[in-house]
């Protein structure tokens, strides 16, 4: 797992993501999907997101995911073989995908929380 | 882990030849194609959640469309890829760190018949409401 390109702290960040992602996603199932049936309305959304505390966890699940997805994505292109010029600019894209997808869901999360003034 | 043999041949194909292939490197590949799976429900997932945006409206249509039974099928086979890719990718995570790597092919199985367990439960949980 030490070879060019993919790094033991690659690796290991994706364990640690990996196994804090288990407890996230199975708090997030619990509270998003299976208790009272699921967020069955606009204003059930609204009242999760709305609690500090839940919301601190959802946002550290968006973290989490972004990082270990698209760290995975990274370790199965690198497995194909890149030149350093071509994983470097791979770092890049990722790195923008995935800053984008965090603002986007921090934004989606603040927003339907009525963190964003007037609610 | 019988990962080198793929390190000598980066080919993805060679995830699929099936010769000289082992527990650990059918477990390994599996791990990859349900992380690829996932990586792109969660796309999907962030994106149609942009429905937010447009108030209840958006989001109660969207939660009509969401339990119809195409969707709760959907949402089934969903909890299955999600439920291989966590608990073999904890294994993978000891087996990597060199923790029970001796007996991965018995731990992977362990590990299978466990997201089996938690599967049944859920569907159970998923399909039960609209079955009535």
């Amino acid at each position: 797992m030490g070879e060019r390109g993919y790094s033991v702290w690659a690796w290991l960040l994706q364990a640690f993501t990996g196994l804090l992602l288990v407890v996230l996603v199975a708090l997030h199932m619990v509270a998003n999907h299976f208790a009272k049936r699921g967020l069955l309305t606009y204003r059930d959304v609204a009242a999760l997101f709305a609690d500090p505390y839940w919301l601190v966890l959802q946002l550290a699940l968006l973290f989490a995911v972004i990082y270990h997805g698209l760290n995975g994505l990274r370790a199965v292109i690198l497995d194909a073989g890149l030149s350093p010029a071509g994983a470097r600019r791979l770092d890049w894209a990722l790195f923008a995908l995935g800053a984008a997808m965090a603002a986007y869901g921090v934004g989606l999360a603040l927003s339907i929380g009525g963190w964003l003034g007037s609610r | 882990m019988s990962e080198g043999e793929a390190r000598r041949r980066p080919d993805w194909r060679a995830w699929f030849a099936p010769r000289g292939r082992r527990t650990g490197m059918w477990a390994f590949v599996l791990n990859r194609i349900t992380g690829l799976l996932l990586l792109a429900y969660v796309f999907v997932h962030l994106a149609v959640l942009s429905v937010l945006f447009q108030g209840p409206a958006g989001y109660d249509r969207l939660v009509r469309w969401m339990s119809s039974w195409p969707f709760l099928l959907f949402d089934v086979a969903l909890v299955a890829v999600l439920l291989v890719h966590g608990l073999n990718g904890v294994r993978l995570v000891f087996v990597g760190l060199g923790a029970g790597s001796h007996r991965q092919r018995e731990w992977f199985w362990a590990a299978m018949a466990a997201a089996a367990a938690v599967f049944a439960y859920t569907t159970y949980l998923i399909l039960a409401p609209a079955w009535r």
